[in-house]
């Protein structure tokens, strides 16, 4: 039951993330927060899986810190842009590919550098996600990580909302309930 | 690229929005929950640990009537008396609470000697000023409380406060009835010496003026009045003897002339004739003698009447010496008669003062009573342990709303989505819902 419940919301959160970088046309988009532990990975590995099972290939998700380079093949933009695993597998994806690269970066501005990947990497994104977790992201560093991505002309295609940390009143109450029940039957 | 639909304020897009709402608290709550828990933990935990410290605070409360008499109808009688009442009850506090009367009350129970300190002595005059309580259970009754730490403290110190309260309230009206009667008994006393003084004046007057007896003074009248009645009397005859010879021979001609009258009408037999010869007869009969006898009788006369003027003269100049001496002493003894009525008014009032005292006092005794004595100490509600909890419990869960909004005043991170689109113009793609733990466990375990 919980289980349907968590693949229900994936696929839809998998859907609407897949619709909004389609909408926009990005090829290679980062999928980024303000600050670590805001959800990125958890979020990636949900699209990663959803898009998987419904027949969505063409979506590829990276873990950025497993990745080598991601540079155009010629340094030309437009061109062909290559993608590069740690282990020497490399994966070449051209224009007329239809691929969609997702890639799990890091947070924008966490620790004392403002992002960790290399500059020349950043040219390669066409659009950014950002991930905000409710209560807890700055509003102050949300504009600043907004105006930092539209600097670097990577155009943030929408946000998606974590609020993994806020169960709803009614699910608590309905837990509690089922604690108290399962207490009382015992 | 195809770009975003934006949705925030910088493209003059402003959606209704509710600022605060039942999911903004919620969610407040929730993430402030740990600091609700500790004040809700901690807060009574604290109270607990504060009456233990402090100690159990034991309670005593005592009834007083006090009655106003007032001149008014019986339903307008009792709404004044709760007016008068009310109206007096911060002065029946300020009495109860002085202190003074909290000294006394000290002193009374040993609590205060003369070893301690100033700053020990204000700080138990302090404790128990804190643990009086004083209001109007209406109907003229006032309701004292004393609590300490001590039943027995509790007891002793709520029947003397109340003693003391009652000597407060009479004292005023019992020194102004005192002071009557004082100032009544120095007039008493005063009066009387005067009076005594007027006494002892008229007296020495009385041996100065030894003649000047009421007995003495009447003889004296007696005497001139004889005197006087004499010298008329011989005046009287003074004159009488002057002018009786004139009218005796005017009588005789009168007499002749008749007689003659008549015989020329009548004849000298006729009865009118013969009374009227008989008539002539008599006059001419009283008036016989010589004229040196007459004469002798009126120089006798004159020098009895010379006699007799002196002794009136010299009866009324001592008479007149007499009147004198009775204003005087008429003035004394108005003056000592003014004294002695004076003083037996004021003996009069004093004796009413005396009795009014009395009365009022006792009057007063049953307006203003301790109608229910100090009741038995009980444990005050504030030191038992539910209401100590309950209190915390409630105490700590504001102090934890408190603290609440004042960090969600704090707050400067994105608390809802909207707030995202408005802050940086993009627009939100979906929602990462909460998932329980075994929610994850189970989409985590291979399947």
């Amino acid at each position: 039951m919980s289980s349907i419940r968590l693949n229900r919301e994936g696929r839809k959160l998998a859907t609407q993330v897949a619709a909004a970088i389609e909408r926009s046309g990005a090829r290679f988009v980062l999928l980024t927060s303000v600050d670590a532990n805001d959800g990125k990975s958890f979020l990636a590995d949900l699209l990663a899986e959803e898009w998987a099972s419904t027949a969505m290939e063409r979506f590829d998700v990276f873990d950025w810190s497993r990745l080598t380079t991601l540079i155009p093949a010629d340094f030309t933009p437009g061109a062909d842009r290559v993608l590069l695993t740690p282990d020497g597998h490399h994966d070449r994806i051209t224009q007329a590919d239809d691929a969609v690269v997702v890639v799990d970066g890091p947070p924008m501005l966490a620790g004392d550098e403002v992002l960790d990947i290399p500059p020349l990497w950043m040219e390669a994104f066409d659009g950014a996600v950002l991930v905000v977790m409710k209560r807890r992201t700055m509003a102050t560093k949300l504009e600043e990580a907004v105006a930092w991505l539209e600097a670097a002309n990577i155009q943030p295609l929408g946000i998606v909302w974590n609020q993994h940390h806020f169960p709803p009143v009614l699910d608590v109450l309905d837990r509690w309930r089922e604690k108290v029940a399962d207490w009382v039957a015992s | 690229m195809n770009a975003p639909v934006r949705t925030s304020s910088r493209d003059g897009v402003e959606p209704a929005r509710r600022y605060v709402d039942a999911t903004l608290v919620a969610d407040a709550l929730w993430k402030h929950r740990l600091v609700m828990f500790l004040c809700v933990v901690l807060v009574p935990a604290a109270a607990v640990w504060a009456r233990h410290v402090l100690g159990v605070k034991y309670k005593s409360s005592a009834l007083v009537l006090v009655q106003e008499k007032v001149k008014l109808s019986q339903a307008l009688k009792e709404l004044n008396l709760d007016y008068q009442v009310s109206s007096r009850l911060p002065a029946i506090t300020s009495l109860v609470k002085s202190s003074r009367s909290v000294e006394r009350v000290l002193r009374d129970m040993g609590e205060l000697h003369d070893d301690l300190t100033p700053a020990q002595r204000a700080g138990r005059i302090a404790g128990l000023k804190a643990g009086i309580q004083v209001y109007s259970e209406g109907g003229g009754l006032i309701n004292i409380s004393l609590s300490a730490g001590s039943a027995e403290f509790v007891s002793a110190g709520l029947v003397r406060l109340t003693a003391e309260l009652m000597e407060e309230l009479l004292r005023p009206e019992r020194e102004a009835l005192a002071k009557n009667v004082a100032f009544l008994d120095e007039q008493v006393v005063r009066v009387r010496g005067e009076r005594r003084d007027l006494d002892d004046q008229l007296h020495r007057f009385r041996e100065q003026n030894p003649n000047h007896d009421p007995e003495v003074q009447k003889l004296k009248i007696e005497g001139h009045r004889t005197f006087l009645s004499q010298l008329i009397k011989a005046e009287s005859a003074l004159a009488g003897a002057t002018g009786g010879g004139a009218t005796r021979s005017a009588g005789m001609s009168r007499a002749a002339r008749r007689v003659q009258e008549l015989r020329e009408v009548y004849t000298p037999t006729h009865p009118e004739v013969l009374a009227a010869e008989a008539a002539l007869r008599r006059a001419r009969q009283r008036g016989g003698g010589g004229p040196s006898k007459a004469a002798r009788d009126k120089k006798a006369l004159k020098e009895q009447v010379e006699f007799l003027t002196r002794r009136v003269d010299a009866s009324l100049e001592e008479l007149r010496g007499f009147a004198a001496l009775a204003r005087q002493s008429n003035d004394l003894i108005a003056a000592r008669d003014a004294k002695a009525n004076l003083h037996q008014k004021l003996l009069e009032r004093h004796e009413e003062a005396v009795v009014n005292r009395a009365l009022v006092v006792q009057e007063k005794s049953t307006q203003i009573r301790v109608v229910e004595s100090a009741s038995k100490p009980q444990m005050s509600l504030k030191s038992r342990l539910f209401f100590v909890l309950l209190a915390g419990l409630v105490g700590g869960l504001v102090l934890g709303l408190v603290f609440v909004f004042a960090l969600e005043f704090l707050d400067r991170t994105v608390r809802r989505p909207w707030e995202a689109e408005q802050l940086t113009g993009v627009p939100v793609l979906g929602t990462l819902p909460h998932f329980a733990e075994e929610e994850l466990a189970a989409r985590s375990a291979p399947t």
